[in-house]
């Protein structure tokens, strides 16, 4: 595949998974976290198809074959005939109990469908990989700028600050932080962006130290105007494409970090789904439900591959002598 | 010679140190992120009024904060006191003993495989640059870079262990291990190993791929390379004697830039795979807030790759005099 | 009482079994004669068996740390107990076998025991077992330098004397019908090694106690690999010499549940405790194992904090259990093979108060009893609220137990359903005690080992909020004061009386909501033999279990 066509398909990929995460309550049929039938829809296989009836009071029952006599119906229920009789169906059902749910991939130990779970997933996963990606550009390109425009003592400082914070395994760091603050979405964000910024500061700086030289740059400097609008209106814009291109390679990671953390259990708390989470709850039943762990991974490496395709491309097109090869990561 | 590559030994261990005590440094600070910071430690209830009281002693914390953290630099660094472990009621420091053996063992052979497995590849794609072949190996590089490694790790334990019964379903030794000559011990430990390794290996071999072939590419490009094979220098001879020689340093530099990744990594295997190694053991500390140990665990995962680091410098030096300089 | 993640581990006979015994979904449900009748062959002893546990054990001396329900079960077959406890409690208090003592008589008042020691038990260095050991284990105790979790069985008991070696005089305060039962909490251990560190240091010092073992049980300890296994082998000074059958007990320390499984099916683990039932339902069962079901002896429960405003009222307690589907929760997570609990006492009891009914599960009576407290939604954010504050708390488990957090994330759901928000956290266990000792939580939902003494004490008595197992602070006098009689001398039928009293005041206050009797699944490879593991101990008799040689 050559590079233009790599990154138009991981536009494509991406911006599905965007609609995907967005039309989430249109696509996905059923809410995420309803456990519709505990025990008859548990653990069933990726395209199930059952007879849903609603009760009154909120639970529901699935059910092989469903027959409507006058005080109600009677279902087949878990190799069982049971009556519900008509005051305890919810008013939808009464006026349809011959209503079908459809699980593509299958239902959980809950009897929680995966598809939707994924669904809603890629708005978990998808909205912490971008949010801590910004958060790590914005404090990478301060600390960088920092370290590149000031004198010599702050900046050895700041680089062996980074270095010092480069040592750390991500996980090991995230582990801890967890440990300590806690584990709600907004912090988990906040932690993933603040570990990540390390590596864009490096690259920022080295950006700005080089501008710095620039004919136009110094040209500007000359005529007098303030070092913060030099900055601001000749170096920041031209620093800000290599580091957006890092930024798209780096959500990929992000998002294969968030879910290493759901996965250790330190992740977003129950029941909201995120796509580490999953697996998790799926890998208690690999043996008798493996399709719940399956899915959720394979989104996970679409959404990643799609990101590196994008940030290839992206890099490709800034910088063409590149364009042999991307670089290794 | 020799005493240049000596001077450029002392001067990365310098550098090696001063990182090393950042790394400690950040970890002291890392406790104080806690909301109710270092009397965190000490508020734990499961924590006896006398451990607490020795505990205060030991960390003088109820002194100021900069007396603290010489204290804490200070035990160690020239002691290395970790503290005791609330949830084993052990010194941290014999819990690490017991555990980083068998995380650099794991860890080590990943290297390799993916060291060997990188290079192989990352060199079959160069020569064949532009190829099927090449865009083959690129994607599968990618894919492997791609997927989660908590997932292939599952998707492998159940499919060779639990469905196939080939290899063991986790753990580092059979239970009859003491008991077995050396040759069926080594055999019944890389058995549990080649799985994880494997994995472990899979996850940073793709990056390896690229990283070789790039590098390859590039060396491959220049004038000299131009000359030898102008001269009639078989393609082996070529790529083999001039091209990886000149590739190798950025290879090296390689092996310090993925020890994190491989860390990281390792933990997320030894956790699936019931290794009982430092990352297993940083996972637990978490789980039952054992600060101590989280704390421990956290800077050595640190020092580990500053070490690796150091040695990877070394080895780089050997092979280029130029970095030396 | 330990709450207990795994199961607390105790020695009792078979007469439970009958009604708490069946082979698993697929094949045909067992009693246990039956499976006594299919033993193959005469036992033969040697053998391997290899056990798997998700946690490490905490020592080797019970009475530092506090030891957990594995630990417990290890030190059983290291340690002997004074008397041999029967769980022959279906229809009357539990009786005692001989044990460490052989017989003992009760003096008129029956506040003076005389026991008679066998003289045929001896530590594992050759120093004999005697009444000294059983005295000075006493003393270690009730030691305040300890601080036994456990120190309050010893209440009652006035002093502990040793007339000779092998006589021992045990003095009561009072008479009741838990004296035997106090006197013999605690396994004996070794005075003449042990007394050599002073009580002071032993908390700081764990590993000493590893480094100075001697045992009197079927099993020594042979090694500890911390974190990886632990290895029993036969005890050569053990008491009976045709016991045990097996030469050695491995420990494998398996964190995760599923690789449990794993090498269960591909037989690098013989034994494998605390199957999730679903697993039970998995046709890819290997024919080389069996799967068991027996009654835990447990039952599990929510504890509502009442010193927490949500939960002050019995009404509004009440209203939760009726919002919560406790039936959809056996169904599900037991596929119906569990009971729902409704009282502290075990239905399997003699004092079970049968005439309770449980809670039904109605969410618009419990909706209804909400709004009649003033909770509406009136935000439209569908959760209740009251003066602006919603319905909203955090309920905790442990992280150990699966069906736990499983039954965790069923709640959360059904309480969303009628507007309560429930977060739902898991954390290790001694996290989880620390919250709940020190009251600082919202709810839990936890399982109590049911001890067969059924004394409410610790659990629901006043006095027991600070520094006992009162953890959500519940209070009710009149409550009190039936639990205080429970302890005095009453015949059988008062016992009985007060003792269904209790239970009825507490299914009305639901100072906890209590969800279900659980069962165990024991995954056992087919080459071993005799094992019944039982309500009181998984391992029960494991000294007479036995190993088909491989073929």
């Amino acid at each position: 595949m050559n590079p233009p066509s790599q990154t138009r398909l991981g536009l494509l990929v991406v911006g599905s998974l965007v609609a995907l995460a967005i039309l989430a309550p249109i696509v996905a049929p059923n809410s995420p976290s309803e456990q519709f039938d505990e025990s008859a829809g548990k653990n069933l296989p990726p395209l199930t198809s059952k007879f849903a009836i609603r009760l009154d009071d909120g639970r529901g029952r699935l059910a092989d074959e469903v027959e409507v006599t006058t005080e109600g119906v009677e279902i087949l229920r878990l190799g069982r005939i049971e009556l519900i009789p008509l005051e305890q169906m919810a008013p939808m059902s009464r006026e349809n109990p011959n209503q079908r749910r459809f699980y593509l991939l299958g239902t959980d130990k809950f009897g929680r469908d995966v598809w939707s779970r994924i669904a809603y997933g890629a708005r978990i996963s998808l909205s912490i990989g971008v949010l801590a990606a910004l958060i790590a550009l914005v404090l990478g390109t301060t600390v960088g700028a920092i370290a590149a425009l000031s004198n010599r003592w702050i900046d050895g400082l700041l680089m062996r600050v980074v270095d010092g914070l480069l040592m750390f395994p991500r996980i090991f760091l995230l582990l801890a932080i967890t440990a300590l603050i806690g584990n709600k979405t907004i912090l988990i964000i906040l932690v993933l962006g603040c570990t990540s910024w390390m590596s864009v500061s490096r690259l920022a700086r080295a950006e700005f130290l080089s501008l710095q030289r620039q004919e136009y740059v110094e040209a500007a400097r000359s005529t007098g105007q303030r070092p913060v609008l030099v900055f601001l209106r000749h170096m920041l814009p031209s620093a800000i494409p290599p580091v957006l291109v890092d930024t798209t390679l780096r959500i990929g990671d992000l998002i294969l970090l968030e879910a290493a953390l759901s996965y250790l259990g330190l992740g977003v708390p129950a029941p909201t789904p995120s796509w580490g989470s999953i697996v998790f709850d799926g890998s208690m039943e690999l043996v008798s439900a493996w399709w719940v762990s399956f899915f959720p991974g394979f989104a996970i490496a679409i959404t990643v591959i799609a990101f590196n395709l994008i940030g290839d491309g992206l890099r490709d097109w800034l910088d063409p002598q590149m364009a042999t090869g991307s670089t290794a990561r | 010679m020799y005493g240049s590559m000596a001077s450029f030994a002392f001067r990365r261990l310098g550098a090696s140190l001063l990182l090393f005590l950042i790394v400690l440094t950040l970890t002291f600070f890392l406790i104080r992120l806690a909301p109710g910071d270092p009397t965190l430690l000490i508020e734990d209830p499961r924590v006896s009024a006398d451990y607490r009281e020795s505990l205060k002693d030991h960390w003088g914390l109820d002194k100021p904060v900069f007396v603290q953290y010489v204290n804490w630099m200070t035990a160690v660094v020239l002691h290395a006191d970790w503290g005791v472990s609330i949830e084993h009621r052990r010194p941290v420091a014999d819990l690490l003993a017991d555990r980083i053996p068998a995380t650099v063992l794991l860890a080590g052979v990943a290297l390799i495989i993916q060291y060997i497995t990188g290079l192989g590849l990352g060199i079959a794609a160069a020569r064949r640059a532009g190829t099927r072949t090449d865009h083959l190996l690129r994607a599968g590089s990618l894919l492997l870079y791609a997927l989660p490694v908590f997932w292939t790790g599952l998707m492998a334990l159940s499919l060779f262990s639990y469905r196939l019964h080939w290899l063991p379903g986790g753990l580092m030794h059979s239970i009859d291990a003491a008991e077995l000559g050396l040759a069926a011990r080594l055999l019944d430990l890389l058995r549990h190993l080649l799985l994880p390794s494997l994995i472990l290996a899979a996850a940073s071999a793709g990056a390896t791929v690229r990283f070789t072939r790039n590098s390859l590419l590039e060396v491959l490009g220049r004038d000299y390379i131009r000359t030898a094979r102008a001269k009639g220098l078989t393609e082996k001879r070529v790529i083999w004697v001039h091209a990886l020689r000149n590739a190798a340093t950025p290879l090296v530099q390689l092996l310090g830039l993925s020890l994190p990744f491989l860390l990281s990594g390792s933990l997320i295997v030894e956790v699936v795979f019931s290794w009982p190694g430092l990352g297993r053991l940083a996972w637990e500390s978490v789980l039952s807030r054992d600060y101590p140990v989280i704390l421990a665990t956290t800077a050595l995962s640190g020092v580990l790759v500053i070490v690796g680091n150091l040695l990877a410098d070394l080895c780089q030096a050997g092979l280029d005099p130029r970095v030396r300089e | 009482m330990v709450p207990t993640p795994n199961p607390i581990v105790r020695l009792g006979t078979p007469t439970l079994l009958a009604i708490a015994f069946f082979a698993i979904i697929g094949c045909d449900e067992k009693t246990a004669s039956d499976s006594q009748a299919a033993v193959a062959g005469s036992p033969k002893s040697g053998g391997t068996l290899v056990i798997g546990s998700g946690d490490d054990i905490s020592g080797v001396n019970q009475l530092v740390p506090a030891t957990d329900a594995f630990t417990q079960s290890i030190l059983d077959r290291l340690f002997l107990s004074l008397l041999d406890e029967r769980p022959d409690l279906a229809d009357h208090p539990p009786t005692f076998g001989p044990q460490i003592a052989k017989s003992w008589d009760w003096s008129k008042d029956h506040l003076t025991l005389n026991l008679t020691l066998r003289d045929d038990a001896f530590w594992s260095d050759g120093v004999p077992l005697t009444a000294e050991d059983v005295v000075w284990t006493w003393e270690a105790q009730t030691s305040p330098e300890l601080a036994w979790i456990q120190a309050s069985s010893k209440d009652n008991i006035a002093s502990v004397e040793a007339l000779d070696a092998t006589s021992l005089r045990v003095q009561f305060k009072e008479k009741n019908d838990s004296q035997l039962w106090d006197l013999n909490e605690g396994v004996i251990l070794p005075k003449h090694l042990w007394s050599q560190l002073p009580f002071s240091k032993w908390l700081l010092d764990l590993d000493w106690f590893v480094e100075n073992l001697v045992v009197s049980g079927a099993y020594r300890l042979e090694s500890w690999e911390r974190q990886q296994q632990i290895v029993l082998r036969r005890n050569d000074l053990y008491f009976d010499p045709g016991l045990p059958m097996i030469e050695r007990l491995v420990f494998r320390i398996v964190p995760q549940k599923l690789n449990q499984i794993g090498q269960l099916l591909s037989g690098e683990l013989d034994f494998v405790n605390n199957i999730p039932i679903s697993e039970a339902a998995s046709k890819d069962r290997t024919d080389s194992v069996e799967l068991r079901t027996y009654w835990a002896g447990q039952y599990n429960f929510i504890c509502w904090n009442v010193t927490h405003p949500l939960f002050a009222e019995a009404e509004t307690r009440q209203a939760l259990t009726m919002a919560i589907d406790r039936k959809a929760l056996i169904d599900s997570l037991w596929f119906g093979r569990a009971k729902l609990s409704t009282s502290p006492i075990l239905s399997s009891t003699w004092a079970h108060n049968r005439a309770l009914e449980p809670w039904p599960y109605d969410p618009k009576e419990s909706l209804a009893r909400l709004s009649a407290q003033g909770w509406s939604d009136s935000d439209g954010d569908d959760i209740l609220d009251k003066n602006g504050e919603p319905f909203s708390f955090e309920l905790l488990t442990n992280s150990s137990s699966s069906i736990r957090i499983d039954a965790t994330v069923m709640i959360q759901e059904q309480l969303r359903r009628i507007g309560i928000e429930v977060k739902v956290r898991s954390l290790g266990f001694g996290s989880l005690s620390a919250l709940v000792s020190d009251h600082d939580f919202d709810a839990f939902l936890l399982g109590w080992t049911a001890d067969t003494s059924l004394d409410q004490t610790s659990i629901f008595h006043t006095d027991s909020i600070d520094g006992a197992s009162n953890f959500g602070g519940y209070s009710n006098p009149e409550l009190d004061r039936l639990i205080d009689l429970t302890n005095t001398d009453l015949d059988f039928d008062d016992r009985t009386n007060v003792l269904h009293e209790i239970q009825a005041i507490i299914h009305h206050d639901q100072p906890y909501t209590f969800l279900w009797e659980s069962k165990r699944l024991a995954g056992i490879s087919k080459r071993v033999q005799g094992a019944t593991p039982n309500a009181l101990d998984a391992l029960y008799k494991i000294e007479t279990w036995w190993l088909l040689p491989d073929s």
